[in-house]
Parts: structure tokens; sequence; C-alpha cells
């Protein structure tokens, strides 16, 4: 009995964190939010690292000094996410500063180069990704092939206890 | 557990699975870093995680033996005259990241000219071969590029792995049609330079050297 009810609440807990995590995707892909891991601690006190930020595409016009701001790198490589300082309108250049930077960015980025405001964050998120970042092949093969040996065992093991459990029921029924 | 409980719990799993591979390819954000400390170790420079830019700063005075030239094609002693300082780097942190250099001479004499380079690039007949196989022509200004770039603040990087150590050298030399009047009046070539490196993320930003 207990057992049955310790599956079931596992079950529902599975349940709950798969509803959870499928409408967070969801949201997001239908919002258009785009998450970035952040991997630097530039933006500290707002954006930490490990966080990840959710950002929209946004016209250069809509942008305003004061808003975090995800930019492409000049050579599409990579990303960086800072606060937006002041906005050139007529030569479209956005100047940007880490909150924990001590000055502004050195150069200012083009209008093109913005790929989406900051809309919201979410701490730790961003650790899943740095993880598997930093992972060589070898590890992840390692990490996967563990974790399905602790689950094959645990299953092992359940199933013994059921296999005992229904046994000694037999034998106090005779 | 019913066996449709069993189904759903498997196909939970599988989706759950498919949320976590949404969340671990998420591109990764960082910035421009460019707010130097400095770490002076003598010969050696390890950094971490660099969420600003990592200085290592190495002075001294440099006597040099002889002068030489570049882009000479009669000067066969250009490597047996250059100076090549070595400094071990080792990348501790768990991102990749860049390594700048800039050699910067403190001394009022002219005519210093460095090389930044790994034994990866080395060829085997030596420094200048190398020189001529990596810059475009044997100019000042394609050296000047390569080592610090056209705007002065990029220019070649070795990308070290996390946990990577690796070897950079800096060939330097004098060129003697910069020294050729203060030799003649009895100069001696004694060089005062500041070696520095620069850790930096791997993205492209502007650096401050």
């Amino acid at each position: 009995m207990t057992k049955i009810r310790l599956r079931n609440v596992l079950f529902n807990i599975l349940a709950i964190i798969t509803v959870i995590a499928v409408a967070f995707v969801l949201f997001n892909v239908f919002s258009g939010a785009k998450g970035y891991a952040v991997t630097s601690g530039s933006m500290a006190g707002t954006l930490n690292r490990g966080d990840v930020v959710f950002s929209r595409k946004a016209d250069f016009d809509d942008i305003r000094p004061g808003d975090v701001v995800t930019f492409r790198s000049a050579d599409s490589t990579g990303y960086f996410t800072h606060r937006v300082v002041s906005i050139d309108a007529q030569e479209k250049k956005i100047t940007t500063k880490g909150d924990a930077n001590p000055t502004e960015d050195p150069l200012p980025s083009d209008a093109d180069q913005v790929v989406g405001k900051m809309w919201y964050s979410v701490p730790l998120l961003g650790y899943i990704s740095i993880l598997v970042a930093g992972m060589t092949a070898t590890k992840a093969l390692i990490i996967f092939a563990s974790a399905a040996v602790v689950l094959i065992a645990v299953n092992l093991v359940i199933d013994r206890v059921k296999k005992k459990t229904d046994k000694s029921r037999g034998d106090s029924n005779e | 557990m019913s066996k449709l409980k069993r189904i759903s719990a498997l196909v939970m799993a599988l989706t759950l699975v498919l949320c976590v591979g949404y969340f671990s390819v998420m591109s990764p954000t960082s910035a421009w870093f460019y707010d130097s400390g400095v770490i002076d170790s003598g010969n050696s420079f390890v950094f971490g995680d660099v969420s600003v830019n990592t200085d290592y700063s190495l002075k001294e005075t440099i006597n040099f033996d002889a002068t030489t030239k570049l882009d000479d094609p009669d000067e066969i002693l250009f490597d047996e005259v250059i100076n090549v300082d070595e400094v071990s780097v080792t990348n501790s942190g768990t991102v990749p990241a860049r390594v700048y250099a800039n050699v910067e001479n403190k001394s009022a004499s002219k005519g210093l000219r460095w090389f930044y380079f790994t034994d990866d690039m080395l060829l085997e007949s030596g420094v200048k071969k190398t020189i001529e196989a990596v810059l475009p022509n044997l100019t000042d200004k394609a050296l000047d590029e390569y080592n610090v770039g056209a705007d002065g603040n990029s220019g070649h990087y070795i990308l070290l792995q996390p946990g990577e150590t690796t070897q950079v050298k800096l060939a330097m030399w004098i060129d003697y049609d910069d020294v050729a009047s203060s030799i003649n009046a009895g100069q001696t070539l004694d060089y005062d330079v500041e070696i520095t490196l620069i850790a930096s993320q791997n993205v492209d930003a502007a650096i401050e050297r």
C-alpha cells in the first residue's frame, strides 16, 4: 500500500514538473522570447552568472537608455547583454555598460547587432547550458551512463523488495 | 502501477528530457571586458573565469647583442640575434579564453619590434620564416596589424581551452635602420620593455591595452 502511494506521489511530481517545463518552453516559443545563459558577472546585481535572460526582438526605435539589451558580436560568433547608456539616433549606434563594470563599454554597437531587449530573467536555469557547454563528449557519456546504471539499480531494488513483500504476504496467507 | 500510468510516466520522462535539452542549448551571453587587474608572478600567468580582463605584466631590461632587419632578404642571422621571452599561460577557468599580447618600449631608443607566437606556429626553419608565413608582407604596418590589430585593440590571440596551459612566446629585435646613428654614437642596445598579456573571454570586442 505504502509502495503504491509512493509510486503515485513520484508519478504526480513527475507530472507536475513536466507540465511546468512544457508550459514554460511553449510560453517562450510562442511569445518569441529567446533565452541566453549568462556566463559572466559584468551585469552582477541585475543578471548573475547562471541566470537565463529571455530577450524579445526589438526595433532600434523601441530601445531606450536603461534597457538591458542583448547584442550579437561583430563577427556573429557570440552574444553579450549589457545596459544601454546612450543612443546615437543619427549614427544608429548604441553605447552600453555592464552594471558591475566601472565604465562604459569601449565601442558602441551598431543597431543591426541588436538581437533583443531583455524581457525577464530566471535565476540558475542557465547552469544547465553552462554545464553542458563545458562538458566533453566523454564526460557527458559517463554522466548519462552512470545515471542509467543508478536508475536500473533502483528499479532492481524496488522489484526485489516488491517480490519479497509479495512472497511474505503469500506465506502469511498460507 | 497501471499500464496507462507506466506509458504516461515514460512519455513524461521523455518530454522532460526534451525540455532539459531546450534549456541546455541556449546560447551563452557574456560581455565586453576591459577593466584590468594585474597578476604578475614571474614567468607564469594563471587566470580563471574572466568576468573582466585579467592582465599579466612583466617589466624587464633587454640587452640586444646586435641589430637586424626583418625585411632584409640577405639577413640570415635574424634568428640568432632576436630575444625570445617565454611565459607559461594557464586557463584555470571553465570557459575558453583568449590571450592577447602587447610589448611596450619604455626606453627613449627607437627600433624595437616584436612578434607574438606559440611553438605550434613555429616552422622548423625558424622565427623569421614563421613571420614570413604569417604576415602578408614584411612591413612594420603588417607586423603591427598582426600583433595589436589595425585599431590597436585587437590582433593575434592564443585561444586556451579550460584547463589548458601553453607557452606563449614574444620574439623581440631591434631594426638597424632605426638605430644606426645612435650605435655609431656609441650607444648600447639596452631596452626597457613592458610585456602585457591580456586574458579575455572568447568573444570579439575591443580590449583596452
